[in-house]
Parts: structure tokens; sequence; C-alpha cells
């Protein structure tokens, strides 16, 4: 590899005006190119943003389809630019650089075209990620706002069954998220309590509300670039403390997931 | 729920992804780095047999049978120690385990004659011992007298593999719980709680067991008579019966599913749609399919798969850009 | 121009979403409930004391597993037949 600066060549063989004449064609058509499928992305992403956060907001319901249907479709496209993109590249640059090579053109001058183009291709790429995480997040459920609503229904209902065999109210004294055996506090007849659907979906989003809670002290562990493995593990207990504190039911199963999650990292440092 | 449900089935679920933190097969990335050396190899132990040489192995160790194991394993501490005295820095645990990896990695290929499907085979077999992880179909896994393995409120791992088959198959909830003879209150503490289970188990042994349950699920004694409601049934589709023996009409569904989704179909109901073959059928021929694969290691073979799925996905992707009138940037030309 | 296409892209995309059926159809978001079983065999009630899996008058299976702890049931809750 080093050997190759060495090379005669690097010093500077003069190119000649055809070579350089193509060079620089490729090089443009290429930006060009690349440029316009950019273009053509965030037109598709700057329409299907806002789209993708009405759906979201105009439905009431937890599991709604066709967010994810139509999100998927717009990936799908990105997916198809960037095969595209990728394909040019393997059909023309990269052939094109090869036949720099052959034809014994400058090599510092061959490796700076295979930079310049590749540092393009890069910041293509780095465009279609960036759109595909504000896709992402577009779609994304409020899980805040979620939680709010399971809450303020828990208020609603938590007096409002009574006994199915005497009559006698029976109180939630707290979120069930599984159907549960409750028994008459009267007449002792155990009644069975099903949870609406919002309910139920509180153990599903428990994990992503105790990180989003507590992601602030993830980055602190981050920032210090991971040197610092008490902050990973400071992270840690206080995520699964928050975990806890939003399905306390659960505590005793996400402490065993806990150790494990310990017992991973400590196997890491 | 239903949807979390076969998204956990799918495995296609970020959020279930995350929870359960799997692994991408570490084996497939191995072949491939093992190909690679393989070109530019220098050579340094030239005393050992040359690649080609017909070696017996055993069925359950995948160890050459011109040797015996223990042998094989004290060379291959000796190995590691010599390794390990080498280091000039504290190693984690994790790396002293890829240390003892390699060293048995580097004897393994000396030993058999540099055959890297074979030394894939191997891992895989191994693999709780080298890597702390579970794979599917080597039977790995020992549920006997495992805590992990109890069942909850009665409900067997198997068990659990054959309701969430039959649920996939669109069998109403209501028709499977009463076969199985449970109430919802149960099986919705049985529905957390298993995948609670499988997330305490570092080793990924209960999810291998799982799929591996899951690929049988159809023939579960309490479950097999019923019907599926909106799915189309088993029997006499010979779609399934076509993807349960023609490796190339499955990869050629995978490729279809994928690109349907990629165009904003729920890919799962275009597959029953068209080819009246239910997910629930579809995941379980999947796993046979991986199992034979894992069994029987051939990454070129794997390779030919993957390049003939791929070339499928890109005709079906052709396919519904026409019904859609095209991809975005169609008309952009270098 | 790009605008207008990405728009109608976009609208034939969510078109197409809606109009395909779902696999395993279409998700019913249900509101809380409550409700109570009766022995089918014998018409008792059922009362959480007696234990879940079986009728404490004539014995009927109503679970036809041994319960285990789990995160509200108990072992605790297996009726006597179970125990």
């Amino acid at each position: 590899m080093f050997g190759l600066f060495s090379n005669k060549k690097e010093a500077g063989d003069p190119v000649s005006p055809e070579w350089a004449q193509q060079i620089h064609e490729t090089q443009d058509r290429w930006f060009t190119f690349l440029q316009k499928l950019e273009e053509r992305v965030e037109a598709l992403c700057l329409a299907a943003i806002p789209e993708l956060k009405a759906m979201r907001s105009s439905t009431d319901s937890i599991y709604e389809a066709n967010i994810g249907q139509v999100w998927s479709g717009i990936r799908g496209q990105i997916n198809q630019v960037q095969e595209k993109a990728r394909e040019t590249e393997e059909q023309k640059i990269r052939p094109f650089y090869r036949q720099l090579k052959n034809a014994g053109v400058n090599y510092a001058v061959a490796l700076q075209f295979i930079e310049t183009c590749s540092e393009r291709y890069r910041r293509f790429e780095d465009s279609c990620h960036s759109w595909q995480d504000q896709l992402e997040a577009a779609t994304k459920q409020d899980h805040e706002a979620l939680y709010q609503k399971i809450l303020e229904e828990h208020e609603q209902v938590k007096n409002q069954f009574s006994c199915q065999q005497c009559g006698a109210p029976i109180y939630l004294e707290k979120i069930y998220f599984t159907t549960s055996y409750l028994q008459c506090p009267a007449c002792r007849t155990q009644n069975t309590y099903e949870p609406s659907t919002l309910a139920k979906s509180l153990n599903w989003i428990a994990r992503d509300l105790a990180e989003e809670r507590t992601a602030h002290l993830l980055d602190a562990y981050r920032k210090d670039a991971g040197q610092d493995a008490d902050l990973y593990r400071h992270y840690l207990r206080s995520m699964f403390d928050e975990w806890n504190r939003i399905v306390p039911d659960m505590a005793a199963s996400n402490e065993k997931f806990y150790q494990r999650q310990l017992d991973d990292f400590n196997r890491s440092v | 729920m239903f949807k979390k449900f076969l998204n956990n089935i799918l495995g296609n679920d970020a959020d279930q992804q995350k929870q359960q933190e799997p692994v991408v097969n570490p084996f497939q990335q191995q072949a491939a780095r093992h190909d690679n050396e393989a070109d530019d190899d220098d050579n340094d132990d030239d005393n050992v047999p040359v690649q080609g040489t017909q070696y017996q192995f055993d069925p359950h160790t995948q160890h050459g049978t011109h040797y015996t194991k223990d042998a094989f394993d004290a060379a291959a501490n000796r190995h590691y120690e010599e390794m390990l005295a080498n280091q000039d820095e504290a190693l984690s645990e994790n790396e002293k385990r890829n240390l003892k990896r390699e060293a048995v990695t580097q004897l393994y290929l000396q030993w058999n004659g540099h055959n890297y499907d074979q030394l894939v085979q191997f891992e895989m077999a191994n693999s709780l011992e080298l890597t702390g992880y579970a794979t599917q179909g080597f039977n790995q896994v020992k549920e006997e007298g495992n805590p992990l393995y109890e069942p909850i409120h009665g409900i067997s791992l198997y068990d659990y593999a054959g309701i969430a088959h039959a649920m996939a198959q669109g069998v109403p909830e209501e028709t499977i719980l009463k076969a199985i003879g449970i109430e919802k209150a149960v099986w919705e503490e049985v529905n957390i709680l298993w995948p609670e289970r499988m997330k305490e188990d570092a080793s990924f042994g209960i999810m291998t067991k799982y799929g591996e349950y899951f690929a049988t699920a159809g023939q579960h004694p309490k479950l097999a008579h019923l019907k599926s409601g909106a799915a189309a049934t088993a029997e006499g589709n010979p779609n399934l019966e076509q993807l349960k023996t023609d490796r190339y009409f499955y990869e050629e569904l995978c490729g279809a599913r994928t690109a349907a989704y990629e165009y904003g179909l729920d890919g799962a109901q275009w597959i029953l749609e068209n080819f009246g073959i239910n997910l629930s059928d579809f995941q379980a021929v999947a796993m046979d399919w991986m199992t034979a694969q894992n069994q029987q290691f051939n990454s070129s073979e794997i390779q030919h798969y993957m390049d003939y799925q791929l070339q499928k996905q890109k005709e079906y992707s052709e396919k519904f850009a026409k019904e859609q009138g095209g991809n975005i940037a169609d008309d952009i030309a270098f | 121009m790009e605008e207008k296409k990405a728009q109608s892209f976009l609208e034939k995309l969510k078109a197409k979403a809606q109009a395909q059926e779902k696999y395993g159809g279409p998700v019913t978001e249900k509101e809380a409930s409550i409700g109570t079983r009766t022995c089918p065999n014998c018409g008792a009630g059922r009362a959480k004391d007696d234990g879940l899996t079986h009728c404490a008058y004539c014995g009927f299976e109503f679970l036809q597993v041994t319960l285990t702890d789990g995160l509200h049931i108990k072992k605790e809750d297996n009726s006597r037949e179970n125990q």
C-alpha cells in the first residue's frame, strides 16, 4: 500500500488534455447525478414528513397499520434511489478509475479523482440516512402522550366497575395491563377484568418510555467516549428504576433482565 | 396486541428486537472473513494436511474422528495460554473468550485440513461453549432441570410456540385457549412471561428452542385440528408443499415479500392473497430451511441462494414499481 | 413540479395502504370490561378463595393447567384438586 507513494508517477507525469477533460466530465456528471437524486429524495421526504405526522396524530388508535405501510413504501423508494447510485458507482465510476490506472495516468490525479467521487458519494449516503432518521422520528409514537392517556383513562375507569354477582363496587387499585381475576370485596365472587386495548399497551411502551426519560444519562456515558464504565452502570440502574416505576408489576422480572444486562456489560470491560 | 405478536414472530419489530438483543449469526461473518484470509494465507503451518483431504467428523461434536476430543481440548488450551501470555494489556472476559475462540479455530483448521465450511459447522455445534450463544439445529439446549424452561402456568415452551403458531395462522384466540384449556387471564400472563424468560437468558437458548418448536408447532396435539379463520389452511395447498421442498421457490417468496413491503404493501397479506400461504406456515418452513442450512453448512451454496433471493426481489420490485407508475428517480440518468 | 410529483406519489401510497386488507384483519380497540363466569356444569359462581382451576362445588375443570407464580396469578390460586 505505502509502496504506491514511492511510485515515480506520483511526482507527476503530466496528464494529457484528453484525459483531463474526461476526468473532469465524469466527476461533473457524478456530482450532478447525485445532486438530482438527493433533490428527489428531499422532495419526497419534505412532502412525506408532515403527512406521516398528520397520520400519526389524526388517529387515536395505538396500532395504525397504514402509517407503517406508507413509511415502508417511502423507505423503499429511498432504498431504490440508493441502489441506483450504488449501481452507477459500480458501473461508471469504478471502471473509469480502473481505466485511468491501466492507462498509466498520473497516479495522484487518478487517486484524487476517486477520492473526490467517493467523498461525494459518502455525502449522498449521509443525506439518505439523515432523511431515513427524520422519517422515523415523524412516524414515531409519542410515548409520553400515550402514557398520559393511559393515566387519564385509569382515573376515569378506576371507580366505574362493580361485581357482576352482587353489584358491590370493585375498585382498580392500579393499572392492570393484562386480563386479571379480581375478587369482589363483598361477596368474594371472582370477576374477570379485561383492560382496554390502550391500558394493555402500557407494558409495551414502558421500556421505551424509561429509555427516553434517562437518555441524557446514556448520552453522558457516550460523550465520555465510553471511558467511564460507572457512567453506564448508573444509566442502566436509573433506566430500570424508571421502568419499574412505570410498571411496578414487572419489577421482579425486570430485575432479572437488569442483572443479565449488567453482567453482559461487565464482561465487556 | 395481535400485530405486536405477529411482529414478534416475524422479528421485524424494532422494539422487540431491542428487547431481545438478537445476535447476528456470528458464523456467517466468520466464514466470509476466513474466505478472504484464505487468499493471502502465508502458509505458516506447512506441516498440516492439504485441503481436500477426506476426514470423518463426529456428527455430534463435529470433531475429526482421527483424534480425541480430550487431546484437542488440551492442545487448544496450551495454544490459548501461549496467546494469552503474549498479550500486553489486561483483557476483559469477552476479549479472553474471543482469544480462546481464536486459539480453538486455528487449531481446528490445522488438525482438520483448512476446511472453512467444516469449521463453521464445528463452531455452530459448539457455539454455547465457544461464544456463549446457542445455535438452532444442534440440540444444545437441555430443558430438563433448567428452571428457565419450567412451564409458566402449565404452558410449556412447546405449547407457547404452538399457540403462537395457531394465532399467526388466524385461528381465533378464543378457540385456541379453549383447546389448550386456559382462560384469557392466564394466557395474557403467559404471553408476557415467556418473552421475559427469553430476555433473562443470555445464551439465547430459549429463543433457539422456541424457533425449533415453532417449526413443528403445526403438529401440536391439542391445536393441530383447529381450522384457521382468514388464513388458508395448510392441507392441500400445493404452494405450501412447494415452499417446503423447493428452496428456489422459498427464496423467491422471501424476495417477493421484502419487495412488497418496500412498495408499501403488507407483505404477509400479499403472500396470503397470492399464494394462499399464511405467515405462520411460512415462518415454520423458514425455520426448517435455516436448520437444514446450519446442519449442512456450505458457504457457496448459501451465497448462491442469497443471490437468487436478491435477484427475485429485484424482479418483484420492478413489477411493483410498474404497478405504482415507476420509482421516484426513474428519469434521472448518469 | 417536483413537489406535485412527490405529493401525488404519496397520495397513491396512502391509497394503496388503505385499500389493502391487513394480515390478521383489522385491529379492533376495546374498552375495559368486567365479567364473571359461572360453572357450566352446576351453575355455581366462582369464588377466588376456592381457587381458580376447579369449581368448588362439582369439581368442573375451569383451567386444565397447574398455575405457577405469575404476575397476579399465584400458585395459591390452584384449587385444592390441583394441589
